[in-house]
């Protein structure tokens, strides 16, 4: 399917004196999307932010835009807008000021910058705040300003630097229900940078993964979910099992993984080769405990194991499950069906094609 | 027995924070009264003094405020009143003026070597006034530096005097004493701009001589609040600059207020004095009012 | 965009230009004249290069008036900074740690001396030594200046004491350490530079006070008031001023410096 392609990066490299920021970084992202960019602090998502917004120059490569090439375009040229971590709302002005600084900057008619502003607040709900100063407004209202101060803009592309960094977990999830619905009303493309995987889960159209100036991967959540191409992308959404092996044997569907005398079956992928490394992600929900071994069922990897921990999480329960190797599978199961206890022997299981191989 | 330990805890509290106020008062008493007997007492006995009828070298302690409408009504005070502020306003916005593109460049364009620039700006400020201020009569002179440079760049023809001895002379004196302690105020308010605002501006649209119209001048009125106080108030009592360069068209309120005492003519001296004292606190208040009581502490 | 490359650098230049030409022409061309003149063989300020000469430092040895004013503001300011240092340390303390209108009124109280112009309290204490009959001399314009470097060291040391956190005194006395013993491990150290630059500042304010010594003194004169009195009077002395005030600048450049380099930056 041939998306709509509103910004393109190619190639993108960054280098701090020395030191790499970002790896030849290729993104396409689509109009009207909102993509997320997730990562660790330092894997270099701010810097691939500020080089869309034109804030800081990429070493080499090329940033588009509607496919006209901006990379050395000023960010006052761009039709981007930002949202700083900081939110960098000016202090020395009102609600109102702040929200009208890049209508008065274009010089638009005051009617219509008043217009404009008294929509933009009234969307973000704020419009009782107008004439405040913002230095005595709270963190979600400073917030809801500076959104509204890039929006009223109406840029091509917003880009959001870790806006809700600062506000405590309550406030970030009322937050983000806001957000969802500011993008779906307004339905241009939204560029989100966080380090928190549940609010890019919650806000995300697709996510980009970034670890060490590298894009890892990108997709929508359930692609990184169900099919992460790297360790990294495994371990980062979610939680995981993830088993490291050497291949044994090679089939048409399947392969065969040596894990520290335990063969483990999981789905072939193209380019792996008897005796490469492959890992094998399991996700613990799809890991079943049983006290009995199924025998004979088809296409199921079964391994005897003793419980040794059980943490409770409400409505589902983890399982660590030493195998015979000595290795500690985690395995979770519904609440209500957590009928063992810790020196349980028991059984764990799971389909072949709930493995997913993974090659980097 | 839990109830008695709490009580006895409550005792301890109150006793802890009674010693802890007995000794803030302990250790603020030889300052409080040092200030109140060396300088609110002098102050008084001045106040006072200046409400009796001149007379040298006694006090003759009979009441007028005769010397307070003299000051406002008579040439020979009110000229130099004006022209002290006069001298101070010019030379506090040349100083604002010329120095704020330099706290600028340190904060702004040069931010890494800010510190250490700023350095050998403060550096010379170290050094003793009145040489520096004998420093510039070589500069300013008749036959000094200035004037010879322009005769042999050939734009004078003959040595111009209105450079040395002028209002002029303590003008240039005046920026060039208090040159660092304004670019350092402005320095440290430019320093603490955290870059992201500048960088929401220019996100928003705004060029660079935008920005500074609307957001870094602006933001920089807590340095000019330090400029006043800094500047505008300490000059007004300005003594050795006219003293030694300033001669007829420079002479300021100090000058006066140094004849009346060397004379012994206290009652004139002590009016002029406490005019001084009103019309600083009164500028400082005027000021604190504008610009708010938080932006005494902004740094 | 090169043509934005080549504006922003342009306002670089020229604000470097601009820079080094203010603080050039006003901060150290003058000093600069001094420098020059100190080993010009000539006692008159003419803009002519005699020849080289060191006989303008030797000459201070022969002036024992310049020497002793030196050595009076040396002793002054001492006696200033032990003075005041033990009168504006426990209201720096009081001032931060308290709250209310007896603190805002002591606030205004000591910061009045502070902010009017120098001259008043000069004139103040002028009077006041008058009224009360007491001779002035070096003792009492060291009285004077501690009027003003008290509240100076109050504004020099309260900042510290606000970025201070409270909870790290509040841990001492947790761990068991007294209250004395809190002050004197944690505490003092903590405020130490800013209580080592207020040293320093009011040292060299009172080293290098000019007005309210001048109402002040006695016979014995000050460094600054010393120069006062012979500047323009006793022209052959000028070349032996500038000597010496080439010594302490260049004494005072290199201890500042080294004293900023060791991180005392907020010496300003």
């Amino acid at each position: 399917m041939a998306r709509d392609v509103v910004l393109k990066v190619e190639n993108v490299w960054k280098y701090f004196g020395s030191v790499i920021a970002l790896k030849d970084i290729n993104l396409e992202v689509y109009r009207g999307e909102l993509l997320v960019l997730l990562g660790p602090s330092g894997s270099g998502k701010s810097t691939l932010l500020r080089i869309i917004a034109g804030l800081e120059k990429p070493t080499k490569g090329h940033v588009y835009m509607d496919g006209e090439d901006i990379t050395d375009l000023p960010p006052y040229r761009r039709d981007t807008s930002m949202v700083f971590q900081s939110l960098a709302l000016f202090p020395n002005m009102t609600v109102y000021d702040n929200v009208a600084y890049g209508l008065k900057i274009r010089k638009i008619p005051k009617d219509e910058i008043d217009r404009r502003v008294d929509e933009i607040l009234e969307l973000v709900k704020i419009k009782e705040l107008k004439d405040r100063k913002v230095t005595k407004l709270s963190g979600g209202q400073r917030q809801r300003v500076a959104i509204a101060r890039s929006l009223v803009l109406h840029p091509k592309v917003l880009l959001l630097d870790e806006p809700l960094g600062a506000l405590d977990l309550k406030l970030r999830k009322e937050l983000h229900v806001e957000l969802k619905r500011l993008h779906e009303e307004i339905g241009n493309t939204w560029i989100f940078v966080t380090h928190d995987q549940e609010e890019a889960l919650t806000l995300a159209d697709r996510i980009g993964i970034m670890n060490n100036g590298m894009l890892e991967q990108v997709g929508d959540k359930w692609d990184l979910y169900e099919k992460p191409a790297t360790r990294f992308v495994a371990e980062f959404i979610g939680e995981t099992n993830l088993i490291t092996g050497k291949v044994k044997e090679i089939y048409e569907k399947y392969i065969v993984i040596s894990w520290k005398n335990i063969n483990i079956i999981a789905p072939r992928v193209s380019g792996v080769d008897r005796g490469s490394e492959v890992a094998v992600s399991i996700r613990p929900e799809n890991i079943s405990i049983g006290s009995k071994p199924i025998t004979q069922r088809e296409g199921t990897n079964i391994y005897k194991g003793e419980i040794v921990d059980e943490i409770f999480k409400g409505s589902y329960v983890t399982y660590y499950v030493r195998l015979k190797n000595g290795e500690v599978i985690r395995a979770t199961v519904l609440s209500k069906d957590a009928e063992y206890d810790v020196e349980d022997q028991i059984y764990i299981y799971w389909d072949y094609d709930k493995g997913v191989t993974i090659t980097d | 027995m839990s109830e008695e330990k709490g009580l006895s805890q409550i005792t301890n509290n109150t006793t802890k924070n009674l010693i802890k106020l007995i000794r803030y008062v302990l250790g603020n008493i030889p300052g409080f009264i040092y200030i109140l007997i060396m300088f609110y007492v002098p102050i008084a006995i001045l106040f006072a003094i200046s409400l009796t009828k001149p007379s040298k070298y006694v006090v003759s302690w009979e009441f007028t405020i005769e010397n307070y409408v003299k000051v406002f009504t008579e040439a020979t005070y009110y000229r130099i009143l004006w022209n002290t502020f006069l001298i101070v306003a010019v030379a506090t916005i040349l100083l604002i003026i010329v120095a704020y593109p330099i706290a600028y460049y340190l904060a702004r364009v040069a931010p890494n070597i800010g510190d250490r620039l700023l350095l050998f700006t403060i550096i010379p400020v170290e050094i003793n006034y009145l040489i520096r201020i004998y420093a510039w009569r070589v500069i300013l002179g008749e036959n000094g530096f200035l004037n010879m440079l322009l005769i042999s760049l050939g734009i004078i023809q003959k040595p111009l005097t209105i450079f040395f001895y002028s209002w002029f002379a303590v003008v240039i004196v005046i920026i060039h004493e208090y040159l660092p302690y304004v670019v350092v105020p402005f320095y440290l308010n430019l320093r603490g701009i955290p870059r992201e605002i500048y960088e929401a501006a220019m996100d928003l649209g705004a060029s660079r001589l935008q920005i500074l119209k609307t957001i870094t001048l602006p933001l920089s009125k807590p340095g000019l609040l330090s400029v006043i106080f800094i500047v505008f108030i300490p000059t007004l009592g300005e003594f050795a600059i006219p003293s030694l360069v300033g001669g007829q068209t420079g002479l300021m309120l100090g000058n006066l207020i140094d004849r009346y005492l060397s004379q012994f003519n206290l009652a004139i001296g002590a009016t002029l004095s406490f005019f001084l004292l009103l019309f600083s606190i009164l500028v400082s208040i005027i000021m604190i009012r504008i610009f708010g009581y938080e932006a005494l502490y902004a740094r | 965009m090169p043509n934005e490359t080549i504006k922003n650098k342009l306002i670089k230049w020229s604000l470097t230009a601009y820079t080094i030409i203010v603080i050039g022409f006003f901060i150290y061309f003058p000093i600069a004249i001094l420098y020059i003149y100190s080993v010009n063989n000539t006692p008159y300020f003419i803009p002519e290069w005699r020849g080289f000469t060191l006989q303008w430092f030797m000459k201070i040895f022969e002036r024992s008036d310049l020497i002793n004013s030196i050595w009076n503001s040396l002793v002054i300011a001492l006696l200033v900074t032990s003075v005041s240092m033990a009168m504006g340390i426990p209201p720096s303390f009081y001032l931060v740690r308290r709250k209310g209108k007896i603190r805002d009124i002591y606030f205004l109280y000591l910061m009045i001396p502070f902010i009017i112009p120098w001259i008043i309290i000069g004139v103040a204490d002028f009077i006041f030594f008058w009224y009360m009959g007491i001779e002035k001399s070096l003792l009492t314009a060291a009285l004077a200046h501690i009027v003003y470097s008290i509240p100076l060291i109050v504004v020099i040391i309260t900042p510290r004491i606000y970025s201070l956190d409270p909870s790290i005194e509040e841990a001492s006395m947790d761990l068991g350490a007294d209250e004395l013993t809190t002050f004197r491990k944690v505490t003092f150290p903590l405020i130490f530079p800013s209580i080592a630059s207020a040293a320093i500042i009011t040292f060299a304010w009172s080293f290098d006070n000019f007005i309210i010594s001048y109402f002040t003194l006695g016979n014995e004169l000050t460094w600054p008031v010393w120069i006062f009195s012979v500047i323009g009077k006793v022209p052959r002395i000028m070349p032996v001023i500038n000597a010496m005030s080439v010594i302490i600048i260049t004494l005072s450049s290199i201890a500042i410096y080294t004293l900023a380099k060791k991180g005392l930056t907020e010496l300003f």
